[in-house]
């Protein structure tokens, strides 16, 4: 039996060579799957199979790219990328993420484009976004 | 439908699930200015979400009877003359039916109507359990709402526990979708849900709906076991691994059984719990009634609350499904143009001779529902004392029993002296907890000591729409 896909060491980074010009898209997946292995997860696809997906899109989470869906929930295109931590507990410093994903819980709570204390289960991820986990 | 907003309508409706949008559906062909309000990305609540159209298509889709019958109401009431407003969240209530909402751009708006009608639904219940705050561990309904609003599984590998229904409904879509379910833990035993039986003779389509989850999930080799629950979750910074165990039949778990599994995601239920905290804002009287979910919002057989020209339908008057919410919705509807004499009598009272009649199956089922979801004593005894309960203030069941044997013996003293419900969530997540230790440690029922108290704003305000409103 051949290996499953996410246990291959995946290939090196690409380093833009020129900061005007953007990478290809097999580029990007390279370093996405790159990151992904270098913070010890395992590049898993989570994305259902039966939807034909519109428009892609990228956002940055902690100054990272990650690539997403318009229309899908922030929520979502974190979890599909392999950001499951959302932030860190008040007292005990613990690593919290999503409960509910209604909007009742307030654990999934990040930095979106500055603005503090936004449930990413209540937020639709737009292109460009910037945003930030453990704040 | 439009998005112009005015300050005075004749019924503003608060939730735009099942019961919200079929009372908007019935509504405005009467002359009625209707407002729906709803705090979600789209409308159609939790039951009737499905892929937005923005996001993708999907190459077969086939929803349930009674999805499809929602999403016809939630299409037609696109095309109606009323305002439906999503991603606007209630925050506050005051006399004369004044209701002050912030809108997505963080406006603050001041409405004022004749007629509230409360349909906001119902959130999850959790049992806690020793590292239920890992990242991974996730509610049944979350794991339901990645896959179908977003298209996303939570993880390649899962695992189902908790008790009643919904778990295999999960887990259900979860094959569904091509995930992998490890196993489904229910911690009640078979013969629970069996005998309950008798009781389903009016629900035909539920019993049909529980018979394609079960096939499904036996057919797939899904090992369901029952009289099992979760013991602990392990990981170092996010779930790694479960410790499973089998309990006896009053809920206590057998030493010496403890099994550890592998999963990436784990998803816990343990039934559903009414969003009473808008209705009780505006002074609804609440009753607690374990057989119908908690706390729930006091009607009369027209639905009205104790509040006048205040209503409620749907899940805050007892857990009860998507067909019980249509059912009261049209009763809402029906009441409400009564209200405004847009109805003629003959044809008001043979329509609700007709409702009448079916809610009160709908109420039978009700109890059977909730039956599944009693949590024994021994399941709240047995959680070690360093687990974390409220999950906002991070305070253990240790601080709570402690607090309890110090004198806090009722909810708003347990409130003010040990800070529990007082995070972000406002006591929605670990609430019914606390009602059910406070009944286990003082032996009074929670009508006895009443609910958390509430006050405005329902949800934390962003500083920016207050500022916004000052100008």
């Amino acid at each position: 039996m051949s290996e499953p896909f996410y246990k291959k060491v995946p290939t090196k980074p690409v380093v833009n060579p020129d900061a005007n010009t953007p990478l290809t898209k097999s580029a990007i997946r390279c370093n996405f799957r790159y990151n992904h292995f270098m913070r010890g997860k395992i590049m898993e696809n989570l994305r259902i199979g039966n939807i034909h997906r519109k428009v892609p899109i990228q956002f940055t989470v902690n100054g990272e790219t990650v690539s997403a869906y318009k229309g899908e929930t922030l929520l979502a295109a974190l979890i599909a990328g392999g950001y499951r931590e959302t932030k860190i507990s008040p007292l005990k410093k613990e690593p919290r993420s999503a409960l509910c994903g209604m909007g009742v819980c307030f654990e999934c709570m990040v930095t979106v484009n500055g603005e503090p204390n936004t449930r990413s289960c209540m937020t639709e991820v737009q292109e460009n976004m910037v945003v930030e986990l453990n704040g | 439908m439009d998005n112009q907003t005015q300050s005075k309508y004749n019924v503003v409706i608060i939730g735009s699930g099942f019961s919200g949008i079929v009372a908007a559906n019935l509504l405005p062909d009467s002359g009625l200015s209707v407002l729906v309000v709803d705090e979600n990305l789209h409308i159609g609540g939790q039951l009737l979400r499905k892929i937005p159209d923005k996001l993708g298509d999907y190459e077969v889709y086939h929803p349930d009877y009674v999805k499809k019958i929602g999403l016809r109401f939630v299409e037609s009431a696109k095309q109606k003359k009323m305002t439906i407003m999503n991603r606007t969240c209630l925050m506050g209530i005051y006399p004369n039916n004044r209701l002050l909402l912030e809108s997505e751009r963080k406006e603050i708006l001041d409405i004022t109507c004749d007629v509230i009608l409360f349909a906001s639904g119902a959130r999850e219940r959790f049992l806690p359990f020793k590292g239920w705050t890992l990242p991974g561990v996730i509610s049944t309904g979350m794991a339901q709402v990645l896959m179908k609003s977003s298209g996303i599984l939570p993880a390649h590998r899962i695992m189902v526990a908790g008790s009643g229904l919904f778990l295999f409904s999960a887990a259900y879509e979860i094959l569904k979708n091509k995930g992998k379910v490890i196993s489904v833990l229910e911690q009640s035993g078979m013969m629970d849900k069996i005998r309950m039986v008798p009781t389903l003779l009016h629900q035909f389509s539920k019993v049909a709906e529980g018979g394609k989850y079960l096939s499904k999930i036996y057919l797939s080799g899904v090992p369901v076991k029952y009289r099992h629950k979760v013991v602990e979750a392990r990981g170092n910074g996010e779930l790694e691994e479960v410790v499973i165990g089998k309990v006896d039949s009053t809920g206590k778990l057998i030493q010496g059984t403890e099994k550890i599994i592998k999963t990436g995601a784990l998803a816990v239920g343990y039934g559903f719990v009414p969003n009473i905290e808008a209705p009780q804002l505006a002074g609804c009287e609440l009753e607690y009634s374990g057989s119908k979910g908690g706390w729930t919002v006091k009607v009369n057989d027209s639905l009205e609350t104790t509040v006048p020209n205040v209503f409620a339908a749907g899940e805050i008057t007892g857990i009860g499904g998507g067909l019980k919410s249509i059912n009261e919705g049209k009763i809402a509807a029906v009441n409400i143009l009564k209200k405004f004499e847009k109805i003629p009598s003959t044809q008001y009272y043979s329509q609700m001779a007709k409702l009448t009649k079916e809610r009160k199956h709908h109420m039978q089922f009700v109890h059977y529902f909730n039956s599944l979801y009693n949590i024994p004593h021994n399941a709240l005894l047995d959680i070690p004392d360093d687990t974390i309960v409220c999950r906002c203030e991070d305070i253990t069941i240790g601080e709570i029993k402690k607090g309890i044997a110090a004198g806090y013996k009722t909810p708003k003293a347990i409130k003010t002296g040990m800070r529990v419900t007082m995070g972000n969530c406002q006591g929605r997540t670990c609430g019914p907890i606390i009602y059910d230790i406070l009944t286990l440690l003082t032996g009074k029922q929670p009508d006895q000591t009443g609910p958390f108290h509430v006050r405005p704003p329902l949800k934390p305000l962003s500083i920016e729409a207050l500022a916004g409103s000052i100008k």
